[in-house]
This record gives structure tokens, C-alpha cells and sequence, in this order.
């Protein structure tokens, strides 16, 4: 027995908890490795080939863009496709790589890397602002290329027996939803954070995940022993015996309590007043779908179809994944709503394919219900999917980043019209369905009275709710404490959005963090909110602090917090109104 | 909408299909004698950084008269684009 590494203990930011316990693989730069490899004079011919079959594998997935964009406006998309399909048969380009393989007897990696560097030299040189972008086009052909020759080295990763525990610097989200789901039990990622998509991926799959750990992959070798406890945010290299063992038993135990763990009340949720509250689940991944069963939530009451998109990537979802998972989701559902968000996507979240330029704000850009109505031919996919699972449940389609009453109007039309092509192709669907938005942004807080006329619910997204209207970035370290759901403003416009949904009669929920926040809840009950959606595993306790809670001494308070002017005079006023009501004394 | 983005690369893309279904070689020369082989898409997105410049066409090859008939027409009609 050789010398054994001395165990190291590192401390990130656990994102999602539970126990792994694996070997470690370790992924460099996104997950693609780019070093320039020597190899064998007999190895060139194989490696010529295994970069013609990348070509190939690329070829095909571009094509799968195309028909995915449809006929009418993806001629203008689908001519860019063109060019980045010729780019795969270009004799020029093509010829160089694999002459490069033989004559410097390099990886296929290498080669593509520095024909990519050429591409950049040439088209960085030109003028004309248009061709420069189609050079920025071509190169992510190549990284797509690149992508599908490493498709190799992530083969390998879920051929690695045993449970895997994979160590990157950084992750997209559809290797980590395709990971998650072969034998990585466990992620360690140097970047991100708690709301980076990694995360909320991780989460969803019940994988355990660490964040935020500077300098971890400098310190593990593939192979290395690994212990992840995604809930306190321990990473333990090299684990003695004994840490070993305890660290085993943590996690049977774990298993044993989830298996135990029976089915909960399904029966609407109360306060100790016995007023009635919709506790529903936000849910990114069907593999979440038998824990919400399971927690008794009442409906989904949010489903982010961005996560479709990205299980998809690089290619766009087609109608039918569109109609497949909306199925499930509704089904599962049933009788309860399944409330489903059109994709929020945008600027950074999106293919280049999708958008014509960076953008310098792409938070404050073309995106969400902006984005969708401006792609009228990809979106079309998604509204034919809604209306043709719509049979399946009861169908709440809920649109994001609303700040006009015209978008609203829009998306009406849309749904009209492809409801209207539907039928003309006889093709079997419903608009039994409610039309609903997202109140996330402050203008559409002011006119809530007005859009509460027109839509059929709304649902508050408090997250971007409070850092638009706070003006807060709250990824942002120097400033994530003047995030705060407390203050006043906050309270004001829930008040109000909670009133407008009430006079037109519509549901009102809140599908953002503050939704599970237990400080948070007897303020959001107390300004008139019934519907929280929320991640399914809070449901059993949020239950329990309702039954807790007295809906009249809340509206009171809520009320006095209103007048308040700050968030900390809030927070302190909340808690000490709440202890006297529980001795008694009011 | 016409998107300039797309007419490029729709006529980029028109002009090597057209090409490639020919045996010859067919190559562009502009004014500065720089050739380019009017089947790679690369070398015709560079070309058009040079717009207005005025081509030569050279076709070499079994089917040479058919490449070069080709061609001019599809220079001839815009690439379809009517403009």
C-alpha cells in the first residue's frame, strides 16, 4: 500500500444538498479540454477520421436547427445555417484541418482550435460590421465542431465506472442536465453561484452540488477519492476511512428518510384562521415531477420552459418536445393548474442563431416576451405544443418580462392564430386554456390594474421584481444586502397587485423566493396573497407555518408595515408584532 | 423584413450550391488579381467585403460552358433577390 494524500477539506457554497461520495473527474475550460496532443504516425488516419465524424455529427445538428425554425421565416435564419453547414464541406477550411492532422501529426482538437484562430485573424480584419458577425458565426460553428469532438472525452465520462463526482471551473447547462442524468453523483463547480443555472439543474435532479470554490480543480487529479456535502458546502479530497464511513452513513440515511418519507396532505392549505392557501411547485425538470406528487402541492405553479431549451442545446426544442413535456407536466398536474411560462430567454441564455447582435444589456434587452413575439416562427413551435397538450390538463400559459399591455394583446393573437392552424391541419388540440403574466416589472406593477382586465391570473416574480425596482443586482457581492424584500416599496406594490387581482377577480400568485421565505410569509399573506408556488420540498413546512399564522392579526400588521420607510423598521416591526400575538398579548 | 444578414448569406450560399454541382473549377479574380474558388463559402463571404469591385470569371473543366453560363445568370438575376 503506497502513501496515501493527506485528506483535504475545502468549503464552497452548497447549492444542493445530500451527500456523494465518488471518484472525481475533472473537467478543464467548460468542459472542453484544449490541449495540443502529439500523436502516433499510425493514429493519423483514425484521427482524420474521428474529425470527418464530428463534421458529420455537426452537419446534422445544424440541419436539425433549420427544419426546427420552419419555412417561412427561417428562410432568412436558414440561410445563415446554410453558411455554417457549407463552412463543414469547405474544401478550404476542411482541407486545412485535416492536412494540419497530418502533416504536424496533431489531435483533431488542436487542429480545429488554430483553424478557428485563423478564421478569427482573417474576418477580424474586415471593415464591414455584418461580415464581421458572420466570422463570429463561423467561429461558433467551430466551437460546436469542437464540442462534438470532445463529444469523445464526455463519452468517457459517463463510461468511468462507478459514481462519478465531476470537478469543472464551469458547466453549460445542458451538459449538466445530461450528465445529472447518467452517473455524475455529484457536482463541484469552481465558478457560479446559488442561482446559476448549474445550481438550480443540480437541485432539480437531487444531485449534490458545491459551488464557489476557488482553486479546486488546481488541487484534484481524475480518479481522486471525493466526498460532497452539497448542504453544508463541504468538498473532502482523499477522505480517510472514517470520514468515509460516516459520510456513508449520512448518506443512507438520507436515502432511508426519502423513502420513508410518505406522500403529504394534498387537501388545500391553511392558516390557523383556517383562510385557505394554494401552495404550488415550481418545477425546471421532470425528474421533479414524483417529488411534487409526493410534497402535495397543488398544481405546478411554474414551469420555466427555458429549461427545455436547454436540454435541447444546441438545437432548438422541435413542436414535439414542446408537446411531450407539456403533456407530462399537465398530467401530472391534473386536476390543478400546470401554469407554464413562454421562455424567458434572452441575450446571453440564447443561441446566436436567435439574435442578430450582442447586446450591451441583455437584462434590460431583447428578451422574454419581447424575444418570442419578435421570433415569431420559433415561437409558433412552442404555442402549438401548448394548445396540443392543453387536452391533457388544465393549461395556464403564462408569459414573462410583461411591461406592456400590447404584448399581451400579442400574445392573444398568437395563441388565435395557431390555434386556427391547428384546426385547418386537423390536428387535435384545446384552448380550454387561462392566459396569465409574469408582474416582475415595476411598470407593469403600476398599471396592474389595468392588465388585470385582460389576462386570467397573474403571478409575481419577486426576484426580478425587487432588483428592478431596487435597482440591485443581488449576484452583485457590494450590493446583495440592499436586496430587500422587506422594504416598503416592495410591500406597496404587492399590496397593490394583490388588490388589482382581486377587484378583477383573478388569482394572484408568488412564484419567486420570497414565496418560501417563512419570514417573509406572514407579510405576503397579510397583503392579501392565497397562491405560492415554490420549490416542492418547502411545501411540507410552509404548511406548517401557515397553521402557525392568524390571517387577520397579519393583514394588520401588513398593513402598519406599509406605512413604515424601511426595510430593516419592517423586519423588526414584523417580529415583534408576531411574538406578542404569540403570548398573547395583542 | 429584410434582413441584410440573410440576403449575404443566402447569396453566398446560392452561388456555392450552384458551383459545386459543376465538375470545373470555377474561380472569381477581382481587380487586384486575387482568386478566389467560388465553391468554398469562406473565400465568397471574404470576396463580398469587396463589393462593387468589378469580377472575372474563369471556369476550367469537362463542363465548363454550362459552369460559366451558370454562373453569369445567377449574377445576372441578383441571385434572385431582385435587387
Amino acid at each position: 500500500m503506497g502513501r496515501r494524500a493527506p485528506m483535504i477539506s475545502l468549503e464552497g457554497i452548497g447549492v444542493s444538498e445530500g451527500i456523494a461520495i465518488g471518484r472525481a473527474v475533472v473537467l478543464a475550460k467548460s468542459g472542453i479540454e484544449l490541449f495540443r496532443i502529439p500523436i502516433e504516425e499510425d493514429a493519423v488516419a483514425g484521427e482524420v477520421e474521428r474529425f470527418r465524424g464530428a463534421c458529420a455529427e455537426t452537419k446534422n445538428e445544424i440541419a436539425r436547427n433549420q427544419t426546427g425554425v420552419g419555412q417561412l421565416y427561417g428562410e432568412e435564419l436558414a440561410a445563415i445555417f446554410e453558411a455554417h453547414a457549407l463552412l463543414l464541406s469547405d474544401r478550404a477550411f476542411v482541407g486545412a484541418i485535416e492536412r494540419r492532422i497530418v502533416d504536424d501529426r496533431v489531435n483533431a482538437e488542436w487542429a480545429v482550435h488554430e483553424a478557428a484562430l485563423e478564421l478569427k485573424r482573417r474576418f477580424a480584419a474586415i471593415d464591414d460590421a455584418y461580415l464581421r458577425e458572420r466570422g463570429l458565426d463561423l467561429e461558433d460553428v467551430t466551437r460546436q465542431l469542437l464540442r462534438n469532438l470532445q463529444g469523445i472525452s464526455h463519452h468517457e465520462v459517463t463510461e468511468v465506472e462507478g459514481d462519478v463526482v465531476l470537478v469543472a471551473d464551469d458547466i453549460v447547462p445542458s451538459e449538466a442536465i445530461r450528465l445529472g442524468r447518467a452517473n455524475v453523483v455529484g457536482f463541484v463547480i469552481e465558478s457560479g453561484g446559488r442561482t446559476s443555472h448549474t445550481s438550480i439543474i443540480a437541485r432539480s435532479l437531487g444531485i449534490p452540488a458545491v459551488v464557489a470554490i476557488e482553486g479546486v480543480i488546481g488541487m484534484v487529479t481524475d480518479e481522486d477519492p471525493i466526498v460532497v456535502d452539497g448542504g453544508e458546502g463541504t468538498v473532502l479530497l482523499h477522505p480517510t476511512t472514517e470520514i468515509l464511513e460516516r459520510y456513508a452513513g449520512m448518506r443512507r440515511r438520507d436515502r432511508e428518510r426519502d423513502l420513508r418519507r410518505e406522500a403529504g396532505p394534498s387537501d388545500v392549505a391553511r392558516t390557523g384562521d383556517g383562510v385557505e392557501i394554494e401552495l404550488m411547485a415550481n418545477i425546471d425538470l421532470p425528474e421533479e415531477l414524483p417529488g411534487m406528487t409526493k410534497s402535495g402541492a397543488r398544481g405546478i405553479g411554474l414551469y420555466r420552459s427555458e429549461f427545455l431549451y436547454m436540454e435541447t442545446d444546441p438545437n432548438l426544442p422541435t413542436e414535439d418536445d414542446h408537446f411531450r413535456i407539456y403533456t407530462r407536466l399537465l398530467a401530472a398536474s391534473a386536476p390543478h393548474p400546470a401554469v407554464i411560462r413562454t421562455y424567458d430567454l434572452g441575450g446571453r441564455k440564447l443561441a446566436r442563431e436567435m439574435m442578430e447582435s450582442e447586446e450591451e444589456n441583455p437584462v434590460l434587452g431583447l428578451r422574454g416576451i419581447r424575444l418570442t413575439l419578435a421570433r415569431p416562427q420559433i415561437f409558433r413551435l412552442q404555442l402549438r405544443g401548448l394548445l396540443r397538450a392543453a387536452t391533457a390538463g388544465n393549461l395556464w400559459i403564462m408569459a414573462p418580462i410583461v411591461s406592456r399591455i400590447e404584448e399581451v394583446r400579442e400574445l392573444r393573437a398568437a395563441l388565435q392564430r395557431a390555434a386556427e392552424e391547428l384546426d385547418s391541419e386537423g390536428i387535435e388540440h384545446s384552448t380550454d386554456y387561462r392566459l396569465g403574466i409574469m408582474v416582475e416589472v415595476p411598470a407593469a406593477v403600476m398599471i396592474a390594474d389595468l392588465l388585470a382586465r385582460e389576462v386570467d391570473f397573474f403571478a409575481i416574480g419577486t426576484n426580478d421584481l425587487i432588483q428592478y425596482s431596487l435597482a440591485v443586482d443581488r449576484n452583485n457581492r457590494q450590493v446583495a444586502d440592499l436586496y430587500q424584500p422587506f422594504h416598503p416599496a416592495i410591500l406597496r406594490m404587492l399590496r397593490f397587485v394583490a388588490e388589482s387581482g382581486r377587484r378583477a377577480g383573478i388569482p394572484v400568485s408568488i412564484c419567486g423566493e420570497a414565496a418560501a421565505d417563512e419570514q417573509m410569509l406572514p407579510l405576503l399573506v397579510g397583503l392579501g396573497l392565497r397562491r405560492l408556488s415554490v420549490h416542492p420540498r418547502s411545501i411540507p413546512r410552509l404548511r406548517q407555518a401557515l397553521l402557525r399564522l392568524d390571517a387577520v392579526t397579519l393583514e394588520r400588521i401588513a398593513s402598519a408595515s406599509c406605512e413604515l420607510a424601511s426595510g430593516d423598521e419592517v423586519e423588526s416591526f414584523v417580529r415583534r408584532e408576531l411574538e406578542s400575538a404569540k403570548s398573547g398579548v395583542s | 423584413m429584410v434582413n441584410r444578414l440573410g440576403l449575404h448569406a443566402r447569396a453566398a450560399a446560392k452561388l456555392v450550391h450552384l458551383t459545386s454541382g459543376f465538375q470545373s473549377e470555377v474561380t472569381l479574380i477581382t481587380g487586384e488579381g486575387e482568386e478566389i474558388d467560388a465553391k468554398s463559402i469562406l473565400g465568397i463571404l471574404l470576396l463580398a467585403a469587396g463589393q462593387g469591385t468589378a469580377l472575372t470569371l474563369r471556369c476550367a473543366g469537362a463542363d465548363e460552358a454550362d459552369a460559366q453560363r451558370a454562373v453569369v445568370a445567377l449574377f445576372a438575376d441578383c441571385f434572385g433577390e431582385g435587387e
